[in-house]
């Protein structure tokens, strides 16, 4: 939108402005983009309890000693069931914990026996934030929202939204960086006109003074267009504080039928909870606010001591059933530009920084695992499909057949840069940063 | 030498010219007329006219690129110009620098998750730029309004004079000067003054000038 047509909509329109209460920005993306989520659940998950779970009635008690396999599902808070969950038709069994995405199989991939080189929590997460391995402690390269951005272009308000997450840029364009914002309650401040801001009347006169006046030098400073782009900024700022798109995120807002019903779908008790970063999620993607959302997905999984028990369960079922509430509603997303829903034009990639030990230890909880498991979800991703393994002795990585992903003697080991790889690749982008192409059966 | 030689080199020495530049490298224009004779008493206007190209556009010829200010820039600058004041946020009933509270929101490298600040003049950085310009002009005027006769004033440099106090915030904040006498440069901020105090007084009229003039490109951008 031209500077002048903006101001111009912004004086005769002021009343429908009320009216309407927000003004759904311009469609941004090109055909061809997809949107991505990324789903960090923090702290190390328990994949038996959800990605990579064991039959309780072969992986007994009796048998831990031959199997270095100890379920404990029998701690479990009562609700949970003790069993593997499978609807019909699935391919993938899913652990206790992820009743509400067990329904979502279909469109759903489950990568396990992933190695992860690594039991700090620092580098497992950098690893996975950039699919490169990182030197010593310190992230290697940018992280993969920042990759995919700079191949995609700057083609919404915040083109990489970082919700309490790390997020890294290595020499990719500046606008590819994320912008990180610690919780919804800072994502609204974002979208919100300032605290001492002066009047709507006065603030229409400042952009008029900013769109009149002259730039101060458009031959040496504008050279490289500098200074068009603060305008544009400015502009496009002041756009989304007047657009009322802060409203989409206010959970809160008890008058607000979509609040109303946003908080009651994914249960959301806390505006900066994580049922309420998956609505946050939505929104943004609903609303073209990003192009790619990377949100903490859990509370702390980090459970060494008897917490375990309670803790990891609790936290890890929170996280799938807001994701699973997220999946919803893409999938009953229309999306008038790319056609079909949100979900056909969304890849979700769920990661931890590893798992935890298979036996628990003499404090009743589990320490950090190497083999992991990972979990991708909609557009470009082969659903209803199970990739790779853990041994049933101990849950080591298996090595797999890449075309096939069945595991295979002296095949590939799946590792979060070929995760990563994959899911570049399947979109369309390239990866020759990270050295490597993707696993065939990892994309659709 | 024997003069015999002499001029048959001297040939060859301008036919050599003709095709190559004084440095030896060859001249991608050979039908432009060259004057590799700069060591000679000729003066420029003995040559006649000259063919200036024009500077292309996306070449860096003439200097260095334009830079948005830095955070840490802003952050040491702005207290600086306004005798102290700077920009304050409330975090859970705390006020705290706002600089800092958003620094990686406003692109500053922490050397753990950046390793290199975001210069680039985003939405997100023009929001909250506005909202320091709020925090800081309303505190600057409010100080300028209780400050007593004589003490120095950080925007409203002289309440009966207008143009002054423009030509005072333009030096001040903008680096620019205008003379005594001259509105060169002011006639913008002079209307917003003036529609804006018309509506709403005075102060508001010093502060939608102030938020102007510390938005503007001639401050965030150096």
């Amino acid at each position: 939108m031209k500077r002048r047509t903006f101001l111009k909509t912004l004086g005769i329109g002021a009343g429908a402005f009320m009216a309407h209460n927000y003004l759904r920005p311009r469609r941004a993306f090109a055909a061809a983009d997809r949107s991505f989520v990324f789903c960090y659940f923090r702290g190390g998950w328990d994949t038996l309890l959800s990605l990579d779970p064991r039959d309780p009635n072969v992986f007994t008690e009796a048998r831990r000693e031959e199997t270095r396999i100890e379920l404990a599902w029998d701690q479990l808070p009562a609700g949970y069931p003790r069993t593997i969950l499978q609807p019909s038709g699935s391919n993938i069994q899913f652990g206790p914990v992820m009743e509400a995405m067990a329904p979502h199989y279909e469109k759903m991939c489950v990568a396990r026996g992933l190695s992860m080189n690594t039991v700090a929590h620092d580098v497992g997460r950098r690893y996975f934030i950039t699919g490169q391995t990182p030197r010593g402690n310190t992230a290697a390269g940018s992280a993969v929202p920042t990759r995919i951005v700079a191949q995609q272009g700057d083609q919404s308000p915040f083109p990489n939204l970082v919700m309490g997450a790390e997020t890294y840029n290595d020499g990719l364009p500046a606008f590819a960086s994320g912008l990180t914002v610690n919780s919804v309650t800072d994502l609204v401040t974002s979208l919100t006109v300032g605290p001492g801001a002066p009047p709507a009347a006065v603030r229409d006169r400042i952009a008029a003074y900013r769109d009149g006046k002259p730039l101060c030098d458009p031959v040496g400073h504008d050279r490289r267009g500098l200074l068009t782009r603060l305008g544009d900024s400015q502009i496009k700022a002041r756009e989304l504080v007047e657009s009322g798109l802060s409203s989409k995120f206010a959970f809160a807002n008890a008058n607000d039928s979509e609040m109303t019903a946003l908080r009651s779908r994914y249960g959301i008790q806390n505006i900066d909870g994580v049922p309420a970063q998956a609505a946050a999620a939505f929104q943004a993607l609903k609303y073209e606010l990003t192009q790619v959302i990377t949100i903490d997905a859990t509370q702390n999984l980090d459970t060494h001591d008897g917490n375990w028990a309670t803790d990891q369960p609790d936290n890890q079922a929170e996280g799938w059933t807001a994701l699973a509430q997220l999946i919803t509603d893409l999938e009953s997303e229309p999306d008038p530009t790319r056609g079909g829903t949100l979900l056909d034009n969304t890849t979700i990639l769920c990661f931890s920084e590893f798992s935890r030990t298979p036996l628990l230890n003499n404090r009743g909880g589990r320490d950090h695992h190497l083999a992991t498991s990972c979990a991708l979800i909609g557009a470009g991703v082969p659903g209803n499909r199970v990739v790779g393994a853990t041994s049933d002795v101990g849950m080591t990585p298996m090595a797999i057949d890449p075309n096939t992903g069945a595991v295979q003697d002296g095949g590939t080991i799946i590792t979060p840069t070929l995760v990563i790889a994959s899911l570049m690749q399947a979109a369309g982008y390239d990866v020759t940063a990270l050295r490597t192409d993707g696993l065939p059966c990892l994309m659709a | 030498m024997n003069l015999r030689w002499t001029a048959p080199l001297l040939a060859l020495a301008m036919l050599a010219c003709d095709t190559a530049t004084p440095d030896g490298t060859p001249n991608e224009n050979p039908t432009e007329t060259l004057y590799p004779d700069e060591w000679a008493h000729a003066m420029p206007e003995d040559r006649g006219t000259a063919t200036i190209h024009p500077t292309p556009v996306d070449v860096d010829v003439d200097g260095r690129i334009a830079r948005r200010m830095s955070v840490d820039q802003l952050r040491r600058s702005i207290p600086v110009l306004f005798d102290g004041i700077t920009w304050t946020v409330t975090v859970r009933g705390r006020e705290q620098i706002g600089f800092d509270v958003l620094s990686r929101t406003l692109g500053e490298a922490d050397y753990i998750q950046a390793t290199s600040h975001n210069e680039e003049p985003s939405p997100l950085f023009a929001k909250f730029m506005d909202d320091m310009a709020s925090d800081v002009c309303n505190k600057a005027i409010r100080a300028d309004l209780e400050a007593t006769a004589g003490e120095p004033r950080l925007v409203i440099h002289d309440e009966a004079d207008v143009d002054a106090t423009l030509r005072f915030l333009r030096l001040k904040l903008h680096g620019i000067y205008v003379p005594d006498g001259s509105t060169e440069g002011l006639e913008d901020l002079r209307a917003l003054y003036d529609d804006v105090t018309a509506a709403q007084g005075t102060q508001v009229g010093w502060f939608s000038v102030c938020i102007a003039m510390l938005t503007a490109p001639e401050l965030i951008a150096y």
